[in-house]
């Protein structure tokens, strides 16, 4: 059976089937083009948007540095601890200082919407310096938090040791379970201090899977080490609010935190 | 003024110094000896005390133990602030834009 159709229909017919082609193929040309739409040939433009980017960056930088540096006044890190931090964000700072000079001069477009590529690839001040950074001071803060607990442990010792007899099997087990946590704390804080070196842009750029696992670990290592370091604390408080009420002053009520 | 009552004055002087000095001296023995004594009376107090002196010491063990524990109020509240630090997600802000 022969199907045909007549001239005029087969044209129609011609017509609508390009113009569906056309308009499928149209947005998904336009997709695929480079994105530079947004300030055409406007070099001005483009070092404006590369200068507020680096702006914006100097600036998180700097919120960034005094939160290390409320840190250290806390006592809560050591002046050690936030020197290193302090010398990368000034580094970050002076590169990005430079880039934006850089920018700054250039006469040429393409050279210029590079110099806005490398405020991203060179520095991922947002995707990898600030996280990790954060993630650091955590676990400096960590460490300092540990050794202080640590260091209770022959205070402790002593104190139940001479507590009376009806509170020391509470008080052992209170413990028993401050000093796992501690461990487990420590454990976790060396883990994550063991996925630090492979944070880095070029691993973030080059190589996306093996960041994003590295980073998944820190988070869930830190986390962990917070989270022991916290029952470990509680652990310690409700100690020191018996041996308190061994001697008259009333206990608050305990909630146990034995560990599993 | 003859030679006697020069010679008579002088003495004078001379014995109200000795008293003064014998007076400032026996101040600053007595002060030592009473300080001694404070400290004989410690250590007695420390080694005799019975049960008087294990309340003392626990008191004290229970007095450091509570101070660890008061003392790491300003840590923890910073170690808080850090782990709240590290759940921000801002990433999102290096997603390269080509202007």
């Amino acid at each position: 059976m022969k199907f045909s159709f007549p001239k005029g229909r087969r044209t129609v017919f011609f017509g609508a089937t390009l113009a569906l082609l056309l308009s499928a193929a149209i947005p998904a040309i336009a997709l695929a083009a480079p994105q530079d739409t947004r300030c055409g040939t406007d070099i001005s433009c483009v070092k404006k948007f590369g200068d507020d980017a680096i702006a914006k960056r100097q600036t998180s930088l700097d919120a960034a540095t005094t939160k290390i540096n409320g840190f250290v006044s806390k006592g809560a890190l050591t002046s050690t601890q936030a020197g290193p931090l302090l010398d990368q964000i000034t580094t970050n700072k002076n590169g990005l200082a430079s880039l934006k000079t850089k920018l700054d001069g250039e006469t040429d477009i393409t050279a210029a919407r590079t110099d806005v590529k490398n405020i991203y690839l060179q520095f991922r001040i947002y995707a990898v310096f600030l996280p990790r950074t954060r993630h650091v001071v955590a676990l400096d803060i960590m460490t300092n938090v540990d050794g202080k607990l640590t260091a209770a442990e022959p205070k402790i010792e002593d104190a139940i040791a001479k507590a009376p007899a009806d509170k020391k099997d509470q008080l052992n087990t209170l413990y028993a379970d401050f000093k796992a946590q501690l461990k487990e704390a420590e454990a976790q804080i060396d883990g994550a201090q063991g996925q630090l070196p492979v944070l880095t842009p070029n691993t973030y750029n080059t190589d996306r899977a093996t960041y994003d696992k590295a980073f998944a670990a820190l988070h869930a290592d830190t986390k962990a080490a917070h989270d022991a370091l916290v029952k470990a604390r509680n652990d310690l408080h409700q100690i020191a609010m018996i041996l308190k009420g061994s001697k008259g002053t009333p206990v608050p009520s305990i909630t146990a935190t034995p560990s599993a | 003024m003859t030679l006697k009552s020069i010679g008579h004055t002088m003495t004078r002087r001379t014995v109200w110094l000795v008293m003064v000095l014998a007076l400032v001296l026996t101040l600053a023995l007595s002060a030592c000896g009473g300080r001694g004594g404070l400290a004989g009376n410690r250590g007695n107090s420390g080694s005799n005390g019975g049960n008087q002196g294990n309340a003392g010491n626990q008191s004290t063990s229970v007095t450091q133990v509570t101070q660890d524990d008061d003392d790491l109020n300003a840590i923890m509240s910073a170690l808080d602030s850090a782990n709240q630090d590290m759940n921000i997600d801002d990433s999102g802000q290096d997603n390269e834009i080509v202007p």
